[in-house]
């Protein structure tokens, strides 16, 4: 008995007590990819890019990541409902504590991450042509400019981040470096492609990533931007604008660039050019053919802006000074629905009706129409029964029109005139009173005889309406116009009176807003704070509203 | 190509073993054996006294080896195979003592009896019982570790279904929160010592680290180990404690037992929502008179339309659960049989659950010198639909006033409160199936070397097999789009553990020593498939293909340890203990140079009540215990020290994805082990004939270098690092006493209170003065509820101060200076409040009268809070919610009080008021008082119905809660964010709460 005792001890020792313990403790990560895996196949340059646009798209999905827009004098939101936080944004007062300051930091800065994830490593790819790292390196410049410039102009003085090693330290970059390094990068853009063939970067006729194009026209919003508050750069970028807008321009004329006007104005946001759109030069395209519980490729669209009564949540509104100074014509009937329908009666009535409940008597925006199963919204059927709150409508960023108005207003504040900014004023307002695109002295409303400032001035409001409630990642919505002009003061004193505005067709109805600011204007307010989570991260952050206007030069 | 690991040999012996034996099991079964004829003493010399015979049997019969004695004298012997033992010389007068080991010893008068007979009764409380501790036993008189145990008796009536139900109130130092009437639990053992890995602590079944229990009436008995000296031997697992469950070993002689259980489940307070009528008037009040039409407004006030939320989505829960054990065998082979089934209707509307399992346990010994034990088990466990909390969230502020479903049959959405989706669409038009089966076998091999000498190996394996299946139609919401999905997911765990024992008396000296090698292996891998747009919904979940589009994805992951252990117990005459363990484990996840970790711990013992100096007869029992140790935790999943790549797609506006990859995550090749250093001390006392026992605990528990999951700054792209990072301290006490206040012939009440403090501080967060750990919650919780702060506890509040309202019925918050502000300003927060008690009650109760049995269970605890989000979404109009759903948040709203000073709710119509989540207004006390349990039994003796004894009983759990808590449950709450869980523990929002329940049991034993 002991021998074999023994003998089954022996072997058991052998079978169970021996096992190689380097191996047994190596980990196998199957599946995974290591980052020193990075940019080894020429596949990862598109594949790269390809998330850098996934940042992109998720990073203008909504209106929250745009919300600073409701600063400006054509937006505002709900007097109760759930918007106080949208509230804080419209009476200029944003709180540490707002649910909306997070998510517009955070999302830029992974836009951020991605492109100097690419800028960092492309190189280093193997066998890829020049053509193709470039393509690639541009992608990245150009959407690390766009995700500065928006983050400047929302939030002052930033972190300088080119590389994607984590610094807790990092100091404050002046909002002057912040301008300087989104110009580089921008001409650095400047020599992507005009035109695409392949897909997915061209599709339906069109360009869907970035292009030279894009990359002038946004260079020209930045110069007029540096030319005006803060940095008030003045004459010199004025021109720099206007002759990088000419670029543009120029290139559509002699057919470098594919884009061109919409007869009619309504067409600009219709379903049926969603995704081949002419005037667009620079979009983001959403995809809702993965269904409801499927959003991650679809935008937010018309159920932020419909009143609840319709169906929706109205986080935004119009405000009503800027619905009665709209010039009458399709381009207001394309921008505000004519009617508000109730679910309480189910009947439609004009916005300032009695029967409409209280606090939806108020204008609101109706660019983002769309359904669910690609047809037209109908405005006298309730939302709920059109669309699920998820769409695939195109956020415009950049359009053809806007390229025309800044190049008008960039040589009107440089001094100048000229009778083709003037004819292309008169191009976009023609379009907008339904004259087609097309100018024409008797019908003009421009005419060429105005001054350098009349002309900067028309061309400044004539930007306003024509994307007037848009907020879905517009590079310049209405609001950057008026902080670059130093015009929100003048907004905010407004708004604090609160004046009375009698209804124009409604027969004497009068109304005023129901939010009003209270204090009094300070010029930190052109900033928001940081959000609390990075301020505790780093303590540069930690500086106060006022002390960021010392962070500017 | 893998390598095949050779461990898996142990299988290939153990499973035809294991299935041999189960087999001749039933043939073994009828064997005889030799039971050996005990000597009896016949001392024949001093002739002039009688003799006496004296036969002496338990509950289950004759009791072989009794000894018999006659009192003050050497005379006496032990009992034969029948129970029976004949003395002589005995004098008129004598007093007999009948002694047998876990047994209470019995003094009878003999009077002028020629025979007597002798029933023994089970000591259940002897000091010489045996203890499981980790990889081992102990005489319960040599352990120096702090332990609580319960024992099966103290469960067998109960009518909880799950393990940690039965420790919940009964164990001190043991936490356990209820998160969800779902049946969620959260177990803390002395307090939190990890900050995002889990403080769970580990589970251990028949000495088997992932070992599985068949079911709730298979448990023998629980013991927690608390102190370093218990748990160190588990090592870089230890750190939060150690549950030790052992599972009813096979005896000899059949036995045959049967249990049925009936439960109905109903909600202890339903929410005071509005009713679909005074909901239409609030909103018109609020939102302008056309809102809700004058039609509507008269259908909802006569009934005719409306919707009752709560009513709708919940139902009386039932379940039904029976379960057969047979067991039986010889000395030499034992087996048994364990059976169960179980049938749950829940209490979320559609929710139904079945479960089977059965467990085959064979002990044998195959020679003198070889043991085998083993088990096979088998469990499935399927589910229809479940309760989320985010449904619960939905139906509290879904508004009673719409139709469920539009004329086309789509469910429709809520057109004035939330912005969720419809609570009963998703049960109606979507559903989920899960299924959950099991399967381990379990082998051990005990060698019985040289005398004291013993090795075993024994072998774990594992496999667990769940998928998920889900369907959901396009009318689950207006633009609806048919989805449906298929995941599959797979465990493989193994685990060899080779022991070599050395357990000896020399004299007064009593040693055990041992060494261990253990090695454990993890796989996991998972598929799933899941489409939208399907071409036909009559296919539901099994046709994916049939689809408009599909998506898949897969993931794996594998993981290791080696670990090498030792332990020495050592006792001089029972009196001096000693206890000395070593481990040290090696996990793949950690780099090289981290890789193995060390974990030492000693206690010593003294049995004070074996010196001369104490008096016995007053002090039974005295025991002091110190100990000091070492335990880890290396909780982070595999690959964590790896930098990976994540891959993401964009779509361009089209349905395909086009893919790439990016730096998403980020990683540390520098992790390494958290570490717990502790230190206890403790005493046993027991006094008036043990009938009161008192047990304390003092500790002190350091853990340093915690697994940290560290946020990242955003304008980095955000996301987290696992670090180690800072201290944590638990310092604590705990007291058990045990009372019999009096025993009779009938009547027997014993009560067990137990209490337990646990104070938890932050010692340092590696620099930081203090760190949001959910700095990263977007919307209405931006900026984070919670934090980590140097001197503070884990789980700390930081809140804004609500200071009431204004003059317009706006809420104020305080400013840091004092004043007030009516704005939502996170530099305004303040430390408030925390979310785990000071100290845990227990008080259990058990009375026995002749047949009957009565136990009431209540549980208390002290100084916590909840934030009550339920209540703020009920009462604000922001976020999710865009309308009040609760009665109070319209009646007791600014607006609608004519006493301003009893409002609670701002003005509903003031534009510039703020809802703050993150505000004092919300923060509650939630000490409460529970009537855990309160059952009565009755017992129908076996001789009366001649076939079986019956035991039936009837109980209540849950049956009343003390609290100031406003909410509807104390101590349930909502996320279970694996990552924060700890530091963010606290709130309820949509929390499902406990239910009351009503048990009906029967059981019997052939």
């Amino acid at each position: 008995m002991k021998t074999s005792l023994i003998r089954i001890f022996v072997l058991v020792t052998i079978t169970f007590g021996f096992v190689s313990c380097n191996d047994f403790l190596k980990e196998d990560p199957n599946g995974q990819l290591m980052s020193n895996n990075a940019f080894t196949q020429a596949s990862d340059l598109d594949g790269a890019v390809n998330v850098l646009y996934r940042q992109v798209s998720r990073s203008t999905f909504g209106i929250t990541q745009f919300i600073q827009a409701i600063m400006g004098d054509d937006l505002s939101t709900h007097r109760a409902s759930n918007k106080a936080g949208i509230r804080e944004w419209d009476l200029y007062g944003v709180s540490t504590g707002n649910d909306r300051l997070l998510w517009c930091w955070q999302d830029k800065w992974l836009v951020i991450k991605a492109a100097n994830f690419i800028i960092n490593g492309a190189s280093n790819t193997p066998n890829v042509t020049e053509e193709d790292l470039n393509y690639a390196l541009n992608q990245a410049h150009f959407w690390r400019a766009w995700a500065y410039y928006y983050l400047v102009r929302t939030f002052g003085p930033l972190p300088m981040v080119t590389s994607n090693e984590v610094d807790f330290s990092i100091g404050l970059s002046t909002v002057s470096d912040i301008f300087n390094m989104i110009v580089t990068d921008l001409q650095a853009a400047e020599n992507l492609p005009a035109n695409y063939t392949d897909t997915p970067r061209s599709m339906n006729g069109i360009n869907i990533v970035a292009n030279s194009a894009a990359a002038k026209a946004m260079l020209s919003n930045v110069y007029l931007t540096m030319a005006g508050w803060p940095l008030n750069l003045g004459t010199e970028y004025y021109e720099k604008a206007a002759a990088k807008a000419l670029e543009v321009i120029t290139g559509v004329e002699n057919g470098t660039y594919k884009y061109a006007l919409y007869e009619n104005y309504a067409d600009i946001h219709s379903v049926a050019e969603n995704k081949k759109n002419k005037e667009c030069i620079l979009g983001i395209y959403y995809s809702n053919s993965w269904g409801d519980g499927d959003s991650s490729e679809s935008a937010r669209g018309c159920i932020n802006d419909f009143p609840d009564c319709t169906g929706g949540w109205c986080d935004t509104r119009a405000e009503i000074g800027f619905w009665v100074n709209f010039p009458e014509g399709p381009r207001k009937d394309a921008t505000y629905p004519v009617v508000t329908y109730n679910s309480g009666d189910g009947k439609a009535y004009p916005w300032w009706s009695e029967s409409l409940p209280d606090a939806n008597r108020y204008p609101y925006f109706g660019k983002s129409k769309f359904t669910n199963d690609g047809t037209e919204y109908d405005i006298y059927k309730s939302l709920g029964s059109q669309c699920n709150g998820w769409v695939d409508q195109t956020h415009q960023m950049i359009r053809l029109s806007e390229v025309y108005l800044w190049y008008a207003e960039a040589l009107g504040r440089s001094g100048q005139t000229n009778a083709k900014a003037i004819e292309l004023l008169n191009i976009v307002r023609n379009r907008a009173d339904g004259n087609g695109v097309k100018s024409d002295a008797s019908i003009n409303r421009y005419s060429l005889s105005m001054t350098a400032s009349e002309l900067a001035e028309a061309a400044y409001n004539e930007h306003g309406w024509e994307i007037a409630g848009w907020l879905w990642g517009a590079i310049d919505c209405r609001y950057n116009d008026m902080q670059r002009m130093d015009r929100v003061q003048d907004h905010f004193n407004t708004r604090v009176q609160n004046p009375t505005y009698v209804i124009p067709g409604a027969g004497g109805i009068t109304r005023q807003e129901p939010n009003a600011p209270t204090g009094s204007w300070s010029e930190s307010l052109m900033y928001v704070p940081y959000p609390e989570q990075d301020v505790n991260r780093n303590a540069a952050l930690n500086i106060s509203l006022a002390d960021k206007l010392n962070l500017i030069k | 190509m893998e390598k095949k690991p050779k461990n898996l040999m142990i299988m290939k012996i153990s499973i035809p073993f294991l299935i041999i034996f189960l087999f001749s099991s039933m043939s073994l079964n009828g064997a005889k054996y030799d039971s050996g004829t005990r000597g009896i003493s016949n001392d024949l010399i001093s002739q002039q006294n009688r003799s006496v015979v004296c036969v002496v049997t338990d509950a289950q019969g004759p009791v072989v080896g009794a000894n018999v004695m006659v009192k003050g004298t050497t005379n006496g012997s032990i009992t034969d195979a029948n129970g029976r033992v004949s003395l002589s010389n005995i004098p008129s007068g004598a007093i007999l003592v009948v002694s047998f080991v876990g047994y209470l010893t019995q003094e009878i008068s003999l009077g002028n009896k020629r025979s007597i007979s002798v029933i023994l009764k089970e000591d259940t409380k002897v000091l010489d019982e045996v203890v499981v501790i980790g990889y081992g036993t102990v005489r319960k008189s040599d352990l120096t570790g702090s332990i609580s145990s319960i024992s099966s008796e103290k469960i067998k009536n109960l009518p909880q279904g799950s393990i940690s139900n039965i420790l919940q109130g009964k164990a001190a130092g043991i936490n356990i929160t209820s998160t969800s009437g779902a049946g969620n639990m959260n177990i803390r053992v002395r307090g939190i010592t990890s900050l995002n890995k889990s403080s769970e602590p580990l589970w251990v079944v028949d000495g088997v680290i992932g070992g599985t229990v068949g079911n709730f009436y298979d448990i023998e008995n629980i013991e927690v180990l608390k102190d370093a000296s218990a748990t160190s031997i588990y090592g870089a697992q230890g750190a939060n404690g150690v549950i030790l469950v052992t599972t009813k070993k096979p005896k000899e002689g059949t036995k045959i037992t049967f249990d049925a259980r009936y439960g109905v489940k109903n909600m202890r307070k339903k929410p005071d929502l509005l009713s679909p009528y005074e909901y239409a008037r609030a909103y018109n009040e609020v939102n302008g008179a056309n809102s809700i039409s004058v039609d509507d407004l008269a259908a909802y006030k006569n009934g005719t339309k409306g919707i009752d939320w709560v009513n709708l989505m919940t139902q009386t829960g039932f379940s039904q659960n029976y379960n057969l054990n047979i067991s039986g065998g010889n000395q030499k082979t034992k087996y048994s049989i364990s059976g169960w089934v179980g049938d749950t209707k829940g209490q979320w509307i559609s929710n139904t659950a079945r479960d089977y399992n059965v467990k085959a346990t064979l002990d044998t010994n195959i020679t003198p010198w070889l043991e085998f034990s083993g088990y096979m088990y088998d469990g499935l466990t399927k589910q229809h639909n479940s309760t989320s909390q985010g449904q619960f969230v939905d139906v509290l502020e879904y508004s009673p006033c719409m139709e469920l479903q539009n004329e086309s049959g789509i469910y429709n959405l809520d057109p004035y409160g939330s912005i969720g989706s419809n609570p009963y669409a998703s049960v109606k038009a979507e559903w989920t199936d899960y299924r959950s089966s099991t399967m381990t076998m379990f082998g051990n091999l005990k060698f019985k070397i040289i005398d004291g000498l013993t090795f075993s190996t024994e072998g774990l394996y594992t496999q667990i097999h769940n998928w998920n299946r889900h369907f959901r139609s396009a009318s689950y919401q207006p633009s609806g789009t048919s989805q449906a999905s298929n995941y599959e997911e797979q465990y493989y765990n193994w685990r060899n553990i080779d022991n070599l024992t050395y357990d000896k008396t020399l004299g007064d000296h009593h040693l055990i020593a041992m060494g261990v090698l253990e090695l454990t292996k993890h796989k996991f891998s998972s598929l799933n498939a899941s489409s939208t747009g399907l071409v036909n919904e009559a296919t539901t979940y099994w046709d994916l293909a049939s689809a408009g589009s599909y998506s898949i994805s897969n993931s794996f992951s594998n993981s290791s340890m080696a670990s090498v252990f030792g332990r020495l117990i050592y006792s001089y005459k029972g009196k001096y203990l000693f206890t000395g363990t070593m481990r040290a484990d090696a996990p793949s996840q950690f780099k090289d140079k981290y890789k193995w970790g060390y974990f030492p711990s000693i206690a010593i013992g003294w049995n004070m009540h074996e010196e001369r100096f104490i008096n016995k007869d007053v002090i039974n029992q005295l025991k002091l215990r110190a100990s000091a140790g070492t335990i880890g935790n290396c909780g982070v999943g595999a690959y964590s020290t790896y930098s990976t790549l994540s891959r993401d797609y964009v779509s361009y506006g089209t349905a395909t994805k086009y893919w790439g990859y990016w730096p998403e995550s980020n990683s540390n090749p520098d992790l390494h082990w958290e570490k717990t250093v502790q230190y206890d001390l403790g005493f046993d006392l027991g006094v008036l004939n043990n009938k009161v026992n008192l047990s304390a605990d003092f500790y002190l528990k350091n853990t340093t270098d915690l697994l940290f999951q560290k946020e990242l700054p955003d304008y980095n792209g955000g996301g987290t690092v696992w670090t180690n990072l800072g201290k944590l301290q638990n310092k604590g006490m705990e007291f058990t006493l045990n009372v019999v206040p009096f025993v009779t012939k009938n009547i027997t009440w014993e009560s067990t209170l137990t209490a337990a403090y646990n104070r938890n501080t932050v010692k340092d967060l590696g620099g930081d003065d203090y760190i949001i750990p959910d700095a990263s919650r977007g919307g209405l919780y931006s900026g984070g509820l919670f934090i980590l702060q140097v001197g503070k506890p884990v789980g700390s509040f930081y809140l804004q101060r609500w200071a009431g309202f204004n003059d317009e019925g706006a809420n104020l918050y305080y400013n840091q200076d004092g004043t007030t502000t009516t704005g939502n300003n996170n530099d305004n927060r303040v430390i408030t409040g925390k979310s785990v008690p000071d100290w845990l009650f227990g008080w259990n109760n058990t009375l026995t009268y002749r047949n009957w049995d009565f136990n009431v269970l209540f549980r208390a605890t002290s100084n916590y809070d909840r934030l009550n989000i339920s209540r703020y979404i009920e009462t604000c109009q922001t976020g999710a919610s865009r309308f009040i759903s609760s009665r109070e948040g319209y009646y007791r709203s600014w607006d609608k009080v004519s006493d301003k000073s009893h409002a609670l709710f701002p003005s509903l119509t003031n534009a510039n008021n703020q809802y703050v989540p993150g505000s004092t207004q919300w923060l509650e006390k939630a000490a409460f008082i529970r009537c855990q349990n309160l059952s009565v039994g009755y017992q129908i003796p076996k001789k009366l119905t001649k076939y079986a004894a019956i035991h039936l009983s009837l109980s209540a759990e849950n049956l009343f809660v003390i609290s100031k808590y406003k909410g509807l449950d104390p101590e349930t709450v909502s996320e279970a964010n694996t990552n924060t869980y700890d530091t963010t523990f606290g709130l309820d929002r949509g929390s499902f709460p406990m239910p009351t329940t009503y048990s009906f049991i029967v059981r019997l034993e052939f």
